[in-house]
């Protein structure tokens, strides 16, 4: 029982911020009994500490760069839910069929970069600036308002209804088909 | 070698030293004397402004939350005072890489300098301390022991840092907020979440509406979408002419007439938009899918008009709001050849200092102008995309004076095309440009031994010609089929997604 969140793209424009995440998380902490693990590369680490400094080490952990890629993509698949902004993970995430929230900034059109998959939510705010193809987050005059206002509570909620979802359907494949006939 | 007991020597190295036990070492500026709180089992004792050395000896290897233990004994001291951390050394006490603990098993984690300072960064808020004092403590350790018995000397890591005043700026880079949403969100408070779907329709509807050829032309869309969903029934509307041949390619289960158009156009005025009535009372059922493969756009708004759950169709959701599968076709597909227009005014050449310029010409006069080889008037110094370019110079030459005026077009100063104006009728000056960026010049010149006629230059006209971006009739409507095929049985239709109560 894992959840993955890879708070960091390639361009911090599409960032959704670390306080967000950080509030996410605990409330996913609250609500859910496993491990979250926060992934990244070396260099995203110390901006990983701001997202897991206010949680239980037990339950949260920084992974940046501890971990390999292969090894990154063998955890993804076998995620409980794997939060993301718009960046590679989702997009693998999506591809494995694996519960996936995409928190997607309105910097680029949803519509073309969206990660694929049945499994995926994606959270976007319509705002009139969109698509900006800014590339910094310092370049927002508004402060990336595009992804402020999508609220942790939200994605945090959205996250345990795709959980709960996905373990309604895999008790239901996991029954007999006496059961399955009397559901 | 005979083996150690586990003796109260042993108990002490479990436990690790109190403040007095480091008080001579490299921590005695910090812990030599004054006023030292010990963290112990109890909670840390607190005092208004906090304290000035709190000491945490062996206890944050065992602690579970090192985040909130490291915040908790920093918060208890002042700022200016100093957090002491010692922990047990994992190359000299356990003298392992790997848990469990060889001498404490109720050992949580492991340490090094690096894992000591990296949990201190992760549970601190950046800019709230400073590192004062890191290092190994190994006096009197004795290093010709083996691995299997207790370690003797110390064994220790000792970690000082010094609380400060947090300053007022942090370290995410920000800009200044200059707005915030509302006036510019079109949905206020609102989060789209979307979530793809995917279907297995069952009634498709396939409205095909032009004419013979196009009806041809459409055949491979049409038979794409049939082995596409071998197990759905589909339903065909064509105008009445292309009826027969619906039902002869067995594609089908249903083929219903309707003429939008007039089959003959020239001779019938066509009236689409006056069928929808009629459009109504012939196609009544109910559809998974909807779609409309005529290519030009006059006939999508019979799609709001059938009951579809997805709708399907050439064109954009800001002309077609109702459409939940488009293909955006070229919007320039119907505009000319030409893919640049360049209007070069009269301002962007240079001419001779002799003549007269105003805002918009260069008014020449040729009874000034003596024979010297140069050109008279040149320009605008393009850089150029490579491809095929028209230039039209604005001209006029006065056939009340005498004598001629010669131009020429180069590129990168090599010479493409040259002649010399010679009635009312500008002859085509046609180039091609094989380099790109090369730089495009267009010059006047007076005629060897000829007297250079009086002119007015106002400019020209670059066009270049456009490579057509337009794809085959049957080509729009295949890629309209598999967007669809795509979209339905593997990526999802998109639509807003509310999660189960």
């Amino acid at each position: 029982m894992t959840i993955i969140v890879a708070p960091f793209s390639n361009s911090d424009i599409r960032d959704w911020p670390a306080e967000h995440f950080a509030a996410a998380i605990g409330h996913l902490a609250d609500a859910w009994p496993g491990r979250i693990r926060v992934i990244g590369t070396a260099n995203q680490r110390l901006r990983a500490r701001d997202i897991v400094r206010q949680h239980d080490p037990d339950r949260v952990s920084n992974e940046c760069g501890r971990i390999a890629w292969p090894q990154v993509v063998r955890e993804l698949e076998a995620a409980t839910c794997v939060i993301g902004n718009n960046s590679g993970v989702a997009h693998l995430a999506g591809r494995f069929g694996v519960p996936t929230l995409c928190v997607f900034s309105g910097s680029h059109q949803r519509l073309e970069w969206r990660p694929l998959g049945t499994s995926v939510v994606t959270l976007t705010r319509s705002i009139g600036c969109s698509p900006c193809h800014f590339d910094h987050g310092s370049s927002c005059p508004f402060d990336k308002a595009c992804l402020r206002l999508i609220t942790p509570r939200l994605v945090a909620d959205t996250a345990l209804a795709l959980i709960a979802e996905r373990a309604r359907a895999t008790a239901a494949d996991a029954a007999t088909p006496a059961q399955q006939e009397l559901a | 070698m005979q083996r150690p007991t586990l003796g109260s020597e042993h108990e002490t190295a479990r436990r690790g030293g109190s403040p007095e036990t480091y008080r001579h070492g490299p921590l005695a500026p910090w812990l030599g004397s004054g006023d030292i709180v010990a963290v112990g089992a109890a909670p840390l004792p607190r005092n208004e402004d906090g304290h000035a050395i709190v000491f945490a000896g062996y206890r944050l290897q065992d602690v579970g939350d090192f985040r909130a233990a490291i915040r908790d004994w920093m918060g208890a001291v002042r700022i200016g005072g100093h957090l002491v951390i010692v922990v047990p050394h994992a190359f000299l006490f356990e003298r392992s890489n790997a848990l469990p603990s060889r001498w404490r098993p109720e050992q949580r984690r492991l340490y090094t300098p690096a894992a000591l300072l990296d949990e201190v960064e992760e549970a601190l808020i950046p800019n709230s301390y400073r590192v004062r004092w890191l290092g190994d403590l190994d006096n009197g350790y004795n290093y010709r022991l083996e691995r299997s018995v207790p370690p003797v000397g110390r064994h220790d890591i000792a970690l000082v840092l010094e609380r400060t005043p947090i300053p007022d700026w942090d370290l995410t880079e920000r800009q200044v907020l200059t707005a915030t949403g509302p006036d510019f969100a079109f949905e206020p408070g609102h989060t789209r979440l979307e979530r793809p779907a995917v279907s297995h329709p069952t009634r498709i509807l396939v409205l095909k509406l032009d004419h013979l050829g196009d009806f041809i032309m459409g055949l491979p869309a049409l038979e794409r979408l049939r082995t596409g969903f071998p197990d759905a029934e589909i339903t065909l509307v064509v105008g009445s002419w292309n009826v027969g041949m619906a039902e002869e390619t067995g594609l089908f289960e249903r083929v219903v007439a309707f003429d939008v158009f007039p089959r003959n156009s020239t001779e019938e005025k066509v009236d689409v938009h006056g069928k929808t009535t009629l459009f109504r009372e012939t196609v009544t059922g109910e559809y998974d899918i909807a779609i409309d493969l005529r290519n030009d756009d006059d006939t999508r708004f019979l799609l709001p008009l059938v009951r579809a759950d997805i709708r399907a169709g050439m064109g954009n959701r800001a002309k077609f709001p109702y459409l939940d599968i488009f293909l955006p076709v070229d919007a320039t597909r119907h505009g000319w050849e030409a893919v640049r227009i360049e209007e070069l005014s009269a301002r962007e050449f240079d001419c001779r200092g002799v003549f007269r310029r105003t805002h918009h010409q260069i008014a020449a006069r040729g009874d000034l102008i003596r024979q010297d080889g140069n050109a008279v008037v040149w320009g605008p110094y393009r850089h150029l995309l490579p491809g095929q370019y028209l230039f039209e110079p604005h001209i006029d030459i006065d056939p009340r004076t005498p004598g001629l005026v010669a131009y020429d077009i180069a590129v990168d100063e090599k010479v493409l095309h040259r002649g010399v104006f010679g009635g009312a009728e500008t002859p085509p000056m046609i180039f091609r440009n094989e380099t790109d960026g090369g730089r495009f010049e267009f010059r006047l010149w007076p005629v060897d031994d000829e007297p250079l006629a009086d002119f007015q230059f106002f400019g020209g006209r670059l066009v270049r010609q456009g490579a057509s971006s337009v794809l085959h009739q049957s080509e729009y409507t295949t890629l309209l089929v598999e967007l669809l095929l795509l979209r339905v049985t593997q990526a999802g239709v998109l639509r807003e997604w509310t999660p189960p109560a």
